[in-house]
């Protein structure tokens, strides 16, 4: 029987948030058999309550291999995963894309001579007599454009930007579990010295987030992101930022909304100093209440904004603290 | 050392203009070199005052104007470039591309040590192509370099970040690695680096002289294909606000 392949992203002993969001976005609408494969490392344990929630979020069907490197070291992954798609043929295959799932999918697109549709920020999946065709849709030109990919061979392969889908419990009743023993393969000619979970980079999860405020150059300096953060924590807000505060050093990459960054849809998004470049509207146009401080009235921001007020940013940043306390 | 860089030619992105049916406008849209490929080249360059006796080839597919980019990337420090152009190549998507590289490596370049590319191309933004390079010459490729920590003839050691972290990875020759920094500053090349670079070789080659099955490239080649390009609809319509206490109530109240 047909069936729609997730690829189940593990970071040390968990299963990443968006794996769970991708596979309960899939099932919910679609409602075809949603099945996940999801690679072992000797650190990580599969426990009944990673299960369950696999279950919860609607997975029917679960593929484990083994590898014996640690998890972080991904070079291996795509030839297991190539076996196993071998071996069950899913007619569809997505994955994140998060770094780990844009090195791993070409990959196997490419041992397994098919197409691959990278970074996209919709999927759609119609059912044509017996078979699944996959619409898979992602920006182009910056941005600019918004291009809608087939794919002509087997399995149709696309990996999704975080943020895609929302987290929501399906509910299973059951999920059939299935173990692959491949052998673990070859003599890799790299090898990884060091490992570091750099704080600097980590993931920020924007995905639950109900408010976001993100600022861009228009907030000047490190202070004022010192600031932002601080309002943040007393609102419970996630912070946010666009490339070019990061590229400039205002603050860590990990904050980065955008393009090649985090996508997000709070309830609320608050623009600090943001001119609106396509790259950064690309990655938070979906919130559902938009709202732009800037004190330039020609800003783009105001064209894909809900609320605007035209006022230098840190001096309304300052403003809103002073309220607080 | 042999190390070949693979750059990719691209309409600036912040250059697009559209007719009134919302489609892009190609013609006459201005091309550059990807950012993240000039990093590349700049890579290779200092690779080879490390290694002695390296040699750079360049290598892009793309149309005959694509010379432009390489003559740049020849004043950068490279010693030879290599164009592929052929309407047979027009329409590959990464699958396609990927095969085509490799037929120019595999059959006409043959002897390297380190294939060096761009982690990204501006335009398409996929990221695909170096894994695809990479697997269908069974290498391995190191990604999200940001750093070259040591090379020699034999291996080379990179500083890669990712999205769980930075890795310290090593890996013997022949592999590819893919340069994802790309904020360190870029020197132009100056009148007599693209004087020097008039004496260096170059090189178009078809489909033939690569030695390409057309069924492998091009559009016939690609597995993937666009069915519907849009330009993004914006929706919002924007309230300003006069006062800090209002603004205060959107954020806060709802």
């Amino acid at each position: 029987m047909a069936e729609i392949l997730t690829y189940i992203e593990i970071e040390e002993n968990n299963v990443l948030e968006a794996s769970y969001a991708l596979i309960s976005g899939i099932k919910k609408a679609n409602n075809e058999t949603v099945s996940g494969v999801i690679v072992l490392h000797p650190e990580f344990i599969l426990n009944d309550e990673i299960k369950n929630n696999l279950k919860k979020f609607g997975l029917d069907k679960l593929y484990i291999l083994k590898s014996d490197k640690p998890f972080f070291d991904k070079n291996e992954e795509p030839f297991l995963i190539s076996g196993l798609i071998k071996n069950v043929n899913p007619e569809i295959f997505i994955l994140l894309s998060t770094t780990a799932g844009r090195e791993i999918a070409p990959v196997i697109a490419s041992i397994l001579d098919t197409g691959l549709t990278a970074d996209c920020t919709k999927i759609e999946i119609e059912k044509e007599e017996d078979k699944y065709k996959l619409i898979s849709t992602r920006p182009t030109f910056g941005g600019k454009l918004m291009a809608s990919i087939i794919c002509k061979k087997y399995p149709q392969m696309a990996t999704v930007r975080v943020g895609t889908f929302k987290k929501e419990e399906i509910n299973n009743e059951t999920m059939e579990t299935v173990e692959f023993n491949f052998p673990s393969i070859m003599n890799l000619k790299s090898e990884i010295i060091t490992y570091k979970k750099d704080e600097k980079n980590e993931f920020i999860n924007f995905q639950n987030a109900k408010m976001v405020f993100a600022g861009g150059l228009g907030l000047k300096n490190k202070e004022n992101f010192e600031k932002l953060k601080l309002l943040c924590e007393k609102t419970g807000a996630i912070m946010g930022a666009t490339r070019k505060a990061v590229d400039k050093g205002l603050v860590d990459k990990k904050y980065q909304i955008g393009q090649t960054g985090s996508s997000t849809t709070p309830e609320i998004y608050v623009a600090f100093g943001i001119s609106g470049a396509i790259h950064h509207i690309m990655g938070m146009e979906n919130s559902k209440k938009i709202i732009a401080i800037n004190s330039d009235k020609n800003a783009p921001i105001f064209k894909y904004s809900d609320i605007g007020y035209i006022e230098d940013a840190a001096k309304v940043l300052d403003e809103l603290l002073n309220s607080l306390n | 050392m042999n190390i070949i860089v693979c750059i990719k030619q691209i309409p600036d992105t912040n250059d697009v203009k559209w007719t009134k049916d919302n489609n892009i406008i190609r013609d006459n849209v201005i091309s550059i070199l990807n950012p993240y490929d000039i990093k590349a080249i700049l890579t290779a360059v200092e690779i080879k005052k490390t290694v002695k006796n390296s040699k750079i080839t360049l290598l892009s597919m793309g149309p005959d104007n694509t010379i432009k980019s390489l003559r740049y990337g020849l004043a950068l420090g490279a010693d030879e470039a290599i164009l592929l152009s052929d309407k047979k190549f027009s329409g590959s998507d990464t699958n396609a591309t990927s095969k085509t590289l490799k037929a120019a490596i595999q059959n006409y370049i043959k002897n390297f040590d380190l294939i060096i590319t761009g982690q990204f191309a501006l335009d398409g933004d996929t990221s695909q192509t170096p894994y695809s390079l990479a697997s269908r010459l069974n290498l391995e490729i190191l990604g999200y370099v940001v750093e070259i920590v040591s090379v020699n003839e034999n291996e080379i050691t990179v500083k890669q970040i990712k999205d769980n972290g930075s890795y310290l990875t090593k890996c013997h020759t022949p592999c590819l690695i893919s340069i994802s920094d790309y904020k360190k500053e870029i020197k132009k090349p100056s009148v007599f680096d693209y004087m020097k670079a008039q004496d260096k070789k170059n090189t178009i080659l078809s489909a033939n002289d690569i030695k390409i099955d057309s069924k492998e490239t091009g559009v016939i080649g690609s597995p993937t294909y666009v069915k519907r390009a849009y330009r993004p609809e914006n929706k919002r319509e924007c309230k300003f606000v006069e006062s800090i206490f209002e603004l205060r109530g959107e954020i806060f109240n709802g």
